[in-house]
């Protein structure tokens, strides 16, 4: 089992949080992803990814309602588990550790 | 509101596995309606979502378990797919040179498996099609088969042969469809109403015929086709039960068939049914008379044809004994409905698929020779997996993807290759084809045609594939790590790709060989002297309905008014009605007596019987030989004549002078009056170019005019050009009269030679292929010897050697391997021709000028292909080669 996240994986772990808690369902997480980084990410792309998290027990989905803008068709609701905060957390802080000290030559923190 | 792409949300519910397609779709639809999504954007997140997820499922396996990295199936073919379709993209030329090359080769594999699953293979859409039978004569002093049997012979096999589940019987009748904008002439069969159920096939709308309408006087009704419905009645389910006006008689629709329903078989297809009112017991006792039709029966389920037969033989047998007077020599032969043309086109269409077969051998061939040839490119990288620990099997199975990838895009390219050819056939066909042959719908791309396309990809890719792929992966793969080493190939490999030349070489001689042969046959086809002019005559057929032209006087005033008339229209030099004209697919015969030669009943000899106008044989340009021509003096009042062919004077009436011999029509009892012979015309053929001439009696058309006669008008320039007037003409007489069959006699002779046309072209297409595909063989397995080669011609070019020695040098080891391979292949054809010779003709299996061509020709391609690497190879420069 790998003990580390892909930048992808780290994106839609970090949109999920940053959505409020019942709203983190696809749709969403694709137009936060996107609000924020400009990135453009398939809907089948976001829900690989997820799912492969879901297995390795850093979130959870549950189905939610269908509605008429959505042609009938029920969301799926993601919620971020603590392993999932825990691993979170512990790849930012690899992240940060390696840019530690080279803000004033590049800019990056 | 905006509907989101609706091919988009289709696909991906058809491609997305189950439990991703809703949130994914939904996402989508949610966006679209948010209007955030452009239709283009929504299409490529769609699409890019269905890669993404078939891609993660691919990588999970089938069961969803994430396979051992560096194996396992999905995921290694996956990789090794990719990679290919990198490899493709990278080298465009060596694609495109594949790919086109499998294109032609599956392409017209495709297109002639199509042609052969529509027309022998797909079952009739009948209920188990397996047991309807044809029940055809079988004229034992003869050996021959003929198509009809007497309606008295049809009610015995239905009351005397329990295997036969139900006899059927069914005529072929003209009918004018009138009411319309335009009159028009059907196809109308006379049925006996149990025919419909006999087939198993209900009908679409209303009813078929029910039992009393089998009977005299249970009333007519009428049965729609499809296409009839669709083409007169615009598919208006409402017109069952109203009237619709055949012969001039007003006739009540009781049903509509459905569109797959084609009856009959090998005629006319049906486009309108009416029921055939048979008084069977008047019949069987004599009371009414027995008429000729043609019969079809279920053999009862389990049974099989062989019981069924016997009783079939029991009951001839029977009649034989009861009326020697018609029946004596008379069986009759059952024969699966679906296998009758299969006896005539089968083995015609078994070379083709064997040619067709030959042409993807060659392109399989040239693939394996370029990926031969790249897999020595390949030879460093190759070496390199190796080295990194990848198994022999490993390497084998990347290149085998990679072949089937190729094998795959051009399938793909194939099946287009074949589209285009199918409709080019379906709209190629004659119109004797086209109106007579069933399953003509399933002459396409569909699901089994292109399932056929996906095998033949497959096994092409493992055919030109395999043995690249296991040469290339050969245990010498470390020796691609040395630089400069294995440049000129193993010697093994070398000795494949002669022998892959001798191959190429020996199937292209043969197929060309074969091709020429067919091509010798339609040619001598085309030499026969069918015994008249068929050039700038236009013909076509007039059906006169009963009602209005019930007797004989009306129906002779109206052809001979129509003789004149047409006779007279500017640029038409003469005209003359027939009853049947040659090459028309119609015929008509019938038995005689010459006085002075009796002749027993029942055995009385037959002629074709030929009703003609005066102006008949001068349109036909058919030569008298003898006596006269038919006059205006032979009216209907006038002293009965007839007028015999050249054949008729040899079978009945040699070493006599026949003119003035009197014969008399019909049987020996025949109340018919006796007829002066007095003239002899040449013979015509009349069935079949190749067909002997039959004896033939010309009658004056005024002395016996038959409701339907076909027009020969000779014109002075393109026959076509002048329908529409002679149509005018006709319908100036009569406006309700419809005429058909128009059509120039050249075209008429033409269709006869459909089969043979067909079989010509096709060889001669696929033979050339073969021969395009050889020579591009040929010519590559050279070109890349020299390239190999140029350091050691470039030593000898140092050493004092002429370009001339060179080019000598080449040349001869190409041409050594050519000439191998046009003896292997002139001995395959010698062989194989012996096979078809059934289905040549004038040319015999070793036609010794079409080996000799074929040899010579293939010797000057094979010049060719050798001579340019040979030509470059003598202009090598020793220093830039010894340099590298």
């Amino acid at each position: 089992m790998r003990t580390y996240l892909g930048e992808f994986e780290q994106l839609l772990l970090l949109a999920i949080l940053q959505v409020d808690g019942d709203e983190a369902y696809g749709a969403r997480i694709r137009t936060e992803i996107e609000r924020r980084t400009g990135r453009l990410a398939a809907p089948g792309a976001i829900y690989t990814a997820l799912d492969r998290l879901e297995r390795r027990g850093l979130v959870r989905s549950r189905l939610g309602d269908p509605t008429p803008q959505r042609g009938g068709k029920r969301k799926r609701h993601y919620q971020v588990l603590p392993a999932g905060e825990a691993l979170l957390h512990g790849s930012q802080e690899a992240l940060a550790r390696m840019a530690r000290g080279l803000k004033p030559r590049t800019g990056i923190s | 509101m905006r509907r989101p792409p609706a091919v988009a949300s289709a696909l991906m519910r058809a491609l997305l596995p189950a439990a991703a397609y809703e949130p994914v779709a939904g996402d989508l639809d949610e966006a679209w309606h948010a209007g955030t999504l452009s239709r283009a954007r929504y299409w490529r997140l769609a699409l890019a979502s269905i890669a993404s997820l078939a891609a993660a499922r691919l990588a999970r396996g089938p069961g969803g378990e994430r396979p051992r990295t560096g194996d396992g199936g999905m995921r290694t073919l996956m990789q090794d797919l990719v990679y290919g379709a990198r490899l493709m993209r990278r080298n465009p030329v060596f694609t495109a040179a594949a790919v086109i090359t499998l294109a032609l080769g599956i392409g017209a594999n495709t297109a002639i498996f199509g042609m052969v699953h529509a027309l022998l293979i797909e079952p009739l859409d009948f209920r188990d099609p397996k047991n309807v039978a044809f029940v055809r004569a079988w004229l034992h002093e003869t050996g021959t088969l003929r198509f009809n049997l007497s309606t008295r012979e049809a009610i015995a096999l239905r009351r005397q042969a329990p295997a036969l589940e139900d006899v059927a019987a069914y005529q072929y009748r003209s009918a004018n469809l009138t009411g319309g904008d335009r009159p028009e002439r059907v196809q109308a069969y006379r049925v006996t109403a149990n025919l419909f159920d006999l087939l198993g096939v209900p009908p679409l709308h209303g009813r078929t015929f029910v039992e009393s309408e089998g009977r005299p006087g249970g009333g007519d009704a009428a049965v729609l086709s499809h296409g009839l419905w669709r083409r007169r009645f615009a598919a208006d389910p409402s017109v069952v039960g109203r009237d619709v006006q055949v012969d001039g008689r007003r006739i009540t629709i009781v049903g509509v068939m459905p569109p797959e329903f084609e009856f009959p078989v090998f005629n006319f297809k049906g486009e309108l049914w009416m029921p055939l009112p048979l008084d069977e017991d008047a019949i069987v006792s004599g009371r009414a008379p027995s008429s000729s039709a043609t019969v079809v029966a279920r053999v009862r389920a389990g049974v099989g044809y062989e019981a069924a037969q016997a009783q079939v033989d029991a009951v001839m047998r029977r009649l034989e004994d009861q009326h020697p007077e018609t029946n004596r020599g008379r069986g009759a032969r059952l024969a699966e409905i679906g296998s009758v043309d299969d006896e005539i086109a089968g083995p015609a269409m078994m070379v083709v698929m064997l040619a067709v077969g030959v042409v993807l051998i060659l392109a399989c061939a040239n693939v394996a020779n370029l990926l031969l040839a790249r897999g020595v490119a390949r030879g460093r990288e190759i070496a390199v997996r190796a080295a990194l620990g990848a198994g022999r099997a490993r390497i084998v199975r990347q290149l085998l993807a990679e072949s089937l990838l190729l094998s795959l895009v051009g399938g793909a390219a194939g099946a287009a290759v074949a589209y285009v050819a199918l409709n080019a056939l379906r709209t190629a066909l004659p119109e004797v084809v086209q109106t007579t042959q069933p399953n003509l719908d399933a002459l396409g791309l569909n699901p089994v045609t292109l399932g056929f396309t996906l095998a033949v990809s497959v096994a092409a890719a493992v055919v030109f594939g395999l043995v690249p792929a296991c040469r290339a992966a050969g245990p010498s793969t470390q020796a691609g790590l040395r630089e400069g080493a294995g440049a000129g190939g193993s010697r093994a490999t070398r000795r494949l790709r002669s022998a892959l030349v001798i191959g190429e070489v020996t199937l292209a001689t043969a197929l060309l060989i074969l091709g020429g042969l067919f091509v010798r046959t339609y040619q001598q086809h085309q030499r026969i002297d069918p015994g008249f002019d068929a050039h700038r005559v236009l013909t076509l057929a007039i059906s006169l309905p009963e009602d209005r032209y019930a007797t004989p006087e009306s129906r002779a005033q109206f052809f001979e008014t129509a003789a004149a008339r047409v006779a007279s229209l500017g640029g038409i030099e003469s005209a003359g009605f027939v009853n049947v004209l040659p090459f028309s697919t119609y015929n008509r015969a019938g038995g005689f007596t010459i006085e002075g030669q009796p002749a027993e009943p029942g055995r009385e000899p037959v002629a074709g019987f030929r009703s003609a106008t005066t102006g008949y044989f001068t349109a036909m340009r058919i030569p008298l030989r003898a006596g006269r021509a038919f006059e205006a003096r032979d009216g209907a009042r006038g002293a009965p004549v007839a007028i015999v062919n050249e054949a008729f004077v040899r079978a009945h009436v040699a070493g006599r002078d026949p003119l003035g011999a009197r014969i008399r029509l019909g049987g020996a009892r025949s109340p018919a009056a006796g007829r002066t012979i007095v003239g002899v015309v040449g013979d015509v053929r009349h069935e079949a170019l190749t067909a002997g001439a039959e004896p033939e009696i010309y009658v004056p058309m005024a002395q016996s005019p038959t409701p339907m006669m076909m027009l020969a008008a000779r014109t002075a320039g393109d026959p076509e050009g002048y329908a529409a007037a002679v149509r005018t003409e006709i319908q100036e007489i009569d406006p309700a009269q419809p005429v058909f069959h128009v059509k120039s006699a050249e075209t008429l002779v033409g269709e006869s030679l459909f089969l043979q046309i067909a079989a010509a072209a096709m060889m001669s297409l696929f033979s050339a292929l073969a021969l395009a595909l050889a020579a591009v063989g040929v010519y590559g397995v050279i070109a890349y010897g020299v390239s190999q080669q140029r350091r050691e011609f470039g030593v000898r070019l140092a050493l004092g050697a002429r370009p001339r020695d060179i080019l000598r040098l080449v040349l001869r080891g190409g041409l050594r391997l050519v000439a191998a391979g046009i003896l292997a292949g002139a001995a395959l054809a010698f062989v194989a021709s012996r096979l078809i010779g059934g289905l040549l003709y004038g040319v015999g299996p070793g036609d010794p000028a079409t080996y000799t061509l074929v040899a010579v020709l293939l010797g000057l391609v094979g010049a060719a292909a050798c001579g340019i690497p040979a030509w470059r190879a003598g202009r090598t420069e020793p220093v830039s080669v010894l340099r590298e």
